[in-house]
Formats: structure tokens, sequence, C-alpha cells
């Protein structure tokens, strides 16, 4: 809940071998902290070791008895740790290390650091544990051989050299004991089991329910908006207008397209399908659903946002009516409350319930809502800063298709012709900055 | 998204040594998600225990070496057992099993009769495990001595005798071990450390999340109604109109009741929401107090829709329909373009998670309905009862957690001459429902 205690600094510190998930779990919690407004950033051991050292560091530089690569490894650490403290220092809220940090001097050491730079900050380590060796070579696969570590190296090579580095992590590892007196999170088969200590305050215990519902699975989440309705015909604002003619073609075809998408009548029952309670979005969903033959959960956290007294107004109309409003609008259209309506930050703060849930499901879902809903959701899954909320592109006629993916979302764009059925589609994947073989040199989050 | 959780029927099985606060988490457990929409019953085997042996049963009965009163217990068990399947066979959506349930093999076999009887069905289990010596002794004296085992006894003679029944099962106690492949949390010293494992679906996880903010400090929780607003005076409904002088009044009347509650002290949570009338009158308070609140617009009133602004008679009048519809069924109905009170329940839950984790005096000031839906949580309303509830203007709601319920007291407090009447809420009948179980 936005408001609620943010003089508080918060540090979290990552603990666990690689291919554990680590740089997974700080990503998600960074988004979620700035989604729900806090200042938040990831500092990654990794990326200062590679800026530092360079990236042509073979397993035998993670030797735990190389000691000058120790010396080395121990000052990257050291300078990310410094990074963490100046940011919460200049106005961040949350500080998230990410590294290894898997033997208790080293925890010891940062916990003390940490709670000398500042007086009351709540620390919180997540150690996250896997002995699953096939989630381990997944993780690899996916996230490592991309690395810029192994950019001159094919991927067999990449493999075994990074699987060396692992059992050099083992020889030292000590996972997290009570008498450190540290708070943590353990987690285990991602997520299905966890430990929590001592973890206490709103943000904390935020953070166990998050991670409870974050896994790997890669589901895909359908986003579209309702056909085109009565009002957007005569662009109104609000209300709660039926589907126009056009607005029911679309319907027809949007069924047509989801019901090619889930051949099998397994796949279609496995489909978790949201709409909101207005007309339009529950008009096009039942067409979908008669097709499908599945139910929609209606649900009214995803109705649009209330334009309070500007309901059935056209801009125009607000633009000569509360000239004031639509310049303050205008200049600020995220925290812009509408008189008796709502803004774009009171529906991020009310669809989050929804977020988890989406989070939580490793089924396909299916959302039939609204433009400012939709912005919204896409935003969170699309890893869109704040401000863009407002003027993100979602226009009618039109399903994305959102595969969020280790570190990075997946999009294809399918826009549905309502009169012909024509469908073309737009595809584009978000590149990881790991990902790219010109180097961008960045230690700080992505 | 309450249809979610409602896919499958879910048992809730209780584990834990005696006096590990097991009925307190239930019954919680079971307050929430009735306020949730999910019809949950728990069913306690200690009374079902007591009404067939009888409530003479000193720590030798609970002996584990005592065949025949093992064989007995055993019996309450599975009668428990029994009625609970028939209730989620009717009308339950969850049942809570609120026993020791200490051993393995009392374990396997709750799950394997489920799984013979019921085997569509959900189980979770919860384990408080407490090593507190402080806390059990308290535990003790709070719930216990007034249990009906122990009728007739003085208190140091009830005490010792439930320790050392609390021996007996501690003789056999079995924590639950991860290789009993079932799914469950555990609670350790009230929170202090939390294991989770192999938690499944939407309403494990919400349970989850709502366990976690459970805590036994006892601190008030003070509701109350902005002061009077002009619709208020003529009886308009929605709105986002100020305070009248009268409610101005009472808004000071009230920062200077606060004042004296918490004796000056700061260290509260003062929550209200975004509508003028609450934010002047929290600015009232705020000042006298001098701490500073948070405005949510999930406290905001009900939403009236199309009716924003109109008087009871005028809807009538205008949409006669909807009219009869609400008074048919006020929970349910939702005001076209609005609200209805199971909206306004799924909207305020955050509050509830907020003001239930919170160990500081928590103050809400905010609006009828809203305070109808937070009243009934803390006060274990029924839900039906809900739209119902008297929350008059210009009183104030003090409620004071106690063992298994909620002490109430109000306080009416005059705007004009700042005088306070106190009313004490008869608790006893709280306490008499304790025993109903």
């Amino acid at each position: 809940m936005q408001g609620c205690n943010r003089s508080q600094k918060i540090a979290i510190c990552t603990v666990g071998l690689p291919a554990r998930g680590k740089t997974y779990i700080s990503r998600k919690l960074n988004r979620y902290f700035n989604w729900l407004g806090y200042k938040s950033r990831v500092f990654i051991n990794g990326n200062y070791r590679r800026e530092i050292c360079g990236t042509e560091c073979n397993s035998q530089f993670f030797d735990p008895h190389n000691e000058e690569a120790q010396k080395a490894r121990s000052d990257c650490a050291k300078m990310a740790l410094q990074d963490l403290i100046q940011f919460l220092k200049n106005g961040g809220d949350v500080g998230i290390l990410d590294g290894t940090n898997i033997t208790r001097e080293r925890r010891l050491q940062i916990e003390s650091d940490l709670k000398q730079s500042f007086n009351g900050i709540q620390t919180l380590w997540i150690e996250s544990i896997c002995n699953d060796s096939k989630v381990i070579q997944n993780n690899i696969r996916l996230t490592k051989i991309n690395n810029p570590d192994y950019c001159n190296v094919n991927s067999d090579e990449a493999t075994i050299d990074f699987l060396n580095r692992i059992k050099m992590y083992e020889q030292i590892y000590e996972t997290i004991t009570d008498d450190e007196n540290l708070s943590y999170i353990k987690t285990m088969n991602v997520g299905a089991d966890i430990i929590v200590h001592q973890v206490y305050g709103f943000l904390l215990s935020k953070i166990v329910s998050f991670i409870m519902n974050l896994h790997t699975y890669p589901r895909p989440i359908y986003l579209s908006r309702h056909g085109e309705s009565q009002y957007n015909v005569d662009d109104r604002v609000g209300g709660d207008s039926d589907l126009s003619e056009l607005g029911e073609m679309y319907a027809d075809k949007l069924a047509d397209f989801f019901f090619k998408e889930f051949p099998t009548k397994e796949m279609k029952n496995e489909i978790i399908f949201f709409t909101s309670t207005m007309r339009r979005a529950i008009h096009t969903s039942d067409v979908v659903a008669n097709k499908l033959e599945i139910q929609p959960l209606q649900l009214k956290t995803l109705d649009e946002i209330n334009v309070g007294i500007c309901d059935g107004m056209t801009y125009t109309e607000i633009a000569q009516k509360f000239p004031s409003d639509f310049q303050e609008r205008k200049i600020n259209k995220l925290g812009y409350r509408y008189p008796r309506g709502e803004s774009y930050l009171d529906l991020i703060s009310r669809i989050e319930p929804v977020i988890f849930e989406i989070e939580r499901s490793r089924q396909p879902v299916m959302i039939i809502a609204h433009q400012a809903i939709l912005r919204c959701l896409y935003a969170y899954f699309h890893q869109n800063e704040i401000p863009e909320v407002p003027t993100l592109d979602i226009p009618l006629h039109c399903v994305i298709k959102l595969t969020p993916a280790a570190y990075f979302c997946d999009e294809k764009r399918v826009l549905i012709n309502p009169q012909t059925g024509e469908i073309s589609i737009k595809e584009e994947y978000v590149q990881e900055f790991v990902r790219s073989k010109s180097k961008q040199k960045s230690f700080i989050d992505l | 998204m309450q249809e979610l959780g409602k896919q499958q029927k879910m048992v809730i099985g209780m584990v834990g040594l005696p006096a590990r606060g097991k009925t307190y988490i239930s019954r919680k457990i079971c307050r929430y998600l009735n306020w949730m929409g999910f019809k949950s019953k728990v069913f306690n085997i200690g009374n079902y225990r007591r009404q067939i042996c009888g409530t003479d049963c000193n720590s030798n009965f609970f002996d584990p070496g005592n065949k025949d009163a093992s064989k007995a217990r055993d019996e309450c068990a599975l009668l428990a057992l029994n009625d609970m399947i028939n209730y989620l066979r009717n009308e339950g959506d969850v049942s809570l099993y609120d026993g020791t349930n200490t051993t393995k093999q009392r374990r396997k076999l709750i799950m394997e009769t489920l799984q013979q009887k019921f085997s569509e069905v959900q189980v979770f289990w919860v384990e408080s495990i407490c090593n507190d010596e402080d806390v059990i002794l308290r535990n003790i004296q709070l719930t216990k001595l007034n249990n009906p085992d122990y009728v007739g006894k003085s208190s140091d003679e009830a005490t010792q005798d439930f320790q050392q029944r609390i021996e007996q099962y501690a003789k056999v106690y079995e924590p639950i071990d991860m290789d009993e492949n079932i799914s469950f949390i555990k609670i350790i010293d009230i929170g202090n450390d939390i294991m989770i494992y192999n938690i499944q679906g939407f309403l494990q996880s919400k349970l989850v999340s709502y366990l976690m903010n459970l805590h036994i400090y006892p601190r008030p929780i003070y509701l109350s109604r902005h002061g009077e607003s002009q619709y208020n005076v003529v009886h308009k409904v929605g709105g986002d109109s100020d305070l009248t002088q009268t409610g101005l009044m009472y808004a000071k009347q009230l920062g200077k009741y606060f004042v004296q509650e918490l004796e000056g002290s700061r260290n509260i949570k003062m929550f209200t929401s975004t509508m003028q009338r609450a934010l002047r009158t929290s600015n009232e308070v705020c000042e006298l107090l001098g701490v500073e609140y948070y405005s949510l617009k999930a406290l905001d009133e009900i939403n009236p829709g199309i009716c924003d602004g109109l008087t009871y008679q005028q809807i009538a009048d205008k949409f006669p329909q909807d009219y009869e519809e609400r008074k048919m069924n006020k929970l349910t109905y939702r005001y076209p373009r609005g609200e209805s009170y199971l909206d306004v329940i799924s909207r305020v839950e955050q509050i509830i998670f907020e003001i239930e984790r919170s160990r500081l005096p928590v103050i809400v000031i905010a609006h009828q309905a809203i305070l109808r839906c937070l009243y009934a949580y803390f006060h274990e309303h029924e839900v039906p009862e809900i739209p119902k509830l008297n929350i008059p203007l210009h009183q104030v709601i003090k409620l004071v957690p106690a063992a298994y319920y909620c002490k109430e007291t109000r306080i009416k407090i005059d705007p004009m001459t700042g005088h306070w009447e106190i009313q004490d809420e008869a608790t006893i009948k709280k306490v008499k429902s304790f025993l109903d179980l």
C-alpha cells in the first residue's frame, strides 16, 4: 500500500550457489517494489566483477584457494555494497544486493556494514536453495550461456565451465544458520517450500507473500480490450455503454482467434479467464466464453478507471467545462485524480491482487478489460517505468500476448480486423542486455 | 476473487501441544474466511471429548499409555472428522479441525480417512510450536482456567493439572515432517520462525499471507465515522460533502478524546479515506495529537453509482425497482455504476491485514459502510448482518482483542459539550460462544 512507512530503508541480500535463481528473484522483487512506488535498485556483484576483472574469467578464477582472484572478487563485492549504501543515502528506499554471499563471514561483514551505515535499516537475507539438477541445468541454459562471461565460448564448453564454477562455490558454501542473527527467508524448490526467520514489518511480509507466488513456468498472458463500444465511437470517457456493431464483430473474431489458439478441450479448460463487471467487457467475454465453453470471472477490480465528474463527457467537453483539471491531467497524467474518481496511481494500487493472481498462475491467463487497466497490467509484466503507464499504446481490436521469461518478457501483438477477421502479427523481443554481444557497461540494475 | 478459492473444498488441520494457540489461530482463520465469503466452521475435538467422555478428565486421561482413554479419544477424533466431512458436503467450503493431532499416525489416519470419504478435498496443516514458558503460562491462564474441564477447581490446581496434561502429550509429540508429504505451515514462537511447505492454490496462499500478519499483542483498535456532514443533514447518499459546524465540533472533541485516551502517546497508526469529510475530521484529530495519517482510497465510502446525491426517498421514487432489490438483499445489491457491500468487503481486505499486522494502537476514521465491514470482521458478526450494523455518527468504537474475542466499548461524544458517555457491551455473550464451539 503506497504511503505506508516510507521512512525506513531496506536492504535485501541474496544468498546461494550460482544458477539458483538469485538474480531472477532480485529482479522480480525490484520490479515489484518499483511498481508499488518505492525507489528500488539491484546491485549485481557479478556485473562489478565483470567490469573490473574482465569477462574472460573461467572457473579457475572462482577457486577459493586462488588468493589473488579472491581479493579481486572481495573488492568488487565491497564496491557493490558501497554503491548500494550510497543509493539508499541518496533517496533510495530499497537496495537489493544480488550476489552469492555463501559464507558466514561475508554475510556478517555485510550485515555489520549496513547496520553501521543506517540507523534502523531493515535487512533481509534471501537464500535460494535448489538441489534439482534439472532445474539447475535449465537455469544455466536460459541465463548463463548468453552471459558476457561466455561470449567467446560455445554453449557446451560454457555449460561445463559453469558447472565447474558451481563446484568451486560448493566447497565453501555455508547455509544461513539462526545464530547468525539475520532476518532471512530460505526458498527451496522454486518457492514451494519457504522458511521465514524473524521477518517483521510491512514490506518484509509482503515480500514473503510475493516470493511464495513466484515461479519460472513460462505461461502466456493474453490482454485484450473489449470490442469498440458506443462511447468509443462518440469519443466519450467513462460510462457503461454497450458494444457498437463493429465491437460485436470483434468479439466474434476474437473468439475465433482464441478457439484456434487453444486447440484441445484440455487446453481450453486450463485457461484462467478474467473480465470486468462493465457491459462492454462482459459482452465481449461472453462471446469468447460461449465459443470456448469456459466461464470468465467478473472482477470489479478490472473495471475501467473511474472518471468521477467527467463521466460521459468527451475530452473537448472536459477541456471546456473543467479547463484547469484538463491542464493538470495533461501535466501529470499519472497522479492526477479525477474529482470523485481515480488516478492511475489508484489503479495500480487497485489491481495488485490481480497481479498476484497472475504471477501465481501456471496456466494461460486471458484478460478482457479496458485501456487504463490494461496499461497498468501490461506495464507491470513488460517492466515499463511507472511514468510511462498512462501513455502506453493499448489499441482496440488487438490481442497482446505476453510471455514473461527469466529476465525479460516476450511480446506478440495480434491485430484483428473486426470486419474481415484478417490477422496481422507484430512480434517484439525485449533484448536483455546480457544477451547482446555489444557490451553495455552497467553494474547496476537493468 | 473468492471463486478461485471455491474450486475445491478445504480442510485445515491444526497441530500442536495444548496451550499453543491452536484454537486462537483456527478461530482467526475461520473469522477471516467467513468474512471473505468462504463458509467455514471450526470443529474442536476437545468439545467432542467433553460431550462424550464428560468434563471430569484429569491429566491421566491423556496418558498415551491409558488404552481405554486413548480409544475413546480416537473415537471422538473420528466423530469430529465425520461431522466435518458432512459440513463440507452440504453447505461448507472450509472445515477447521481443531485438535492436537500431534502424532504422525493420527495425521496419517486423518489423511487416509479423508482420501477415502472425500477425495476431492484439499488438506492444509497449521502447526503451532511454542517454547516460551511465559507465553504458555499466559495462554493457560487466559483460556484454560475458564474451560469446563476445570469448573470447581482452584486456578492453581487447574494450572498444575493442565501442565501435566501437556506433558502427557509431549511424550508422544512428533512435529510435522516433510516426508509426511502434506502441505503445511509451521508457526514457531508466534511468528518468529515460519516454515511453509508445498502450498497449493489460491486459498492456501492467501491464508499463509494472513497468518504471517497475526500476533498476540493486545493493541486497541478505534473506529469512528467522520463528523456530521452536510449530506448527512439532508439525508443524501454519496457525494463528497464537507462537515457541518456540528461535525467540525465533533472532530475537535474527538481529538481531545484521543489525547486523553492515548495519554499523550504518538505511537499510533491512523488511517482515513480520501473524502473531504473524513480528511477534515482526521486533520483536526491529528493536529491535536501531533501525528500523521494515511489517506487511503480503499477506505472511501461505498460508491452509490447513479444514486449519488439522492435521498433515499428520491431513490425510491426514481428507481423503485432498485430500491426494492436493495431492501431485499442489501449485502449483494450493487448500485448501478456503483458498488455492493461485497465489493466493499473485498476492497477493505488490505486494511484488515494492515490492522492485524500493527502492534501499535490503530485509529480508523472513515464512513458508515466501510466501518460496518471492518467492525463485523473484528467483532465476529455474520456477513449477512453487515449492512444493518449500528455505526452511528459521533461515536467511537473501541475494540480490544482478548483471548478469543474482542472486548468492545463505545464512547458517545457530544459534539457541543464534549461530554463522553461510555457504554460497555456485554462481553459475557462472547465468552459463552467459546463454549458453543
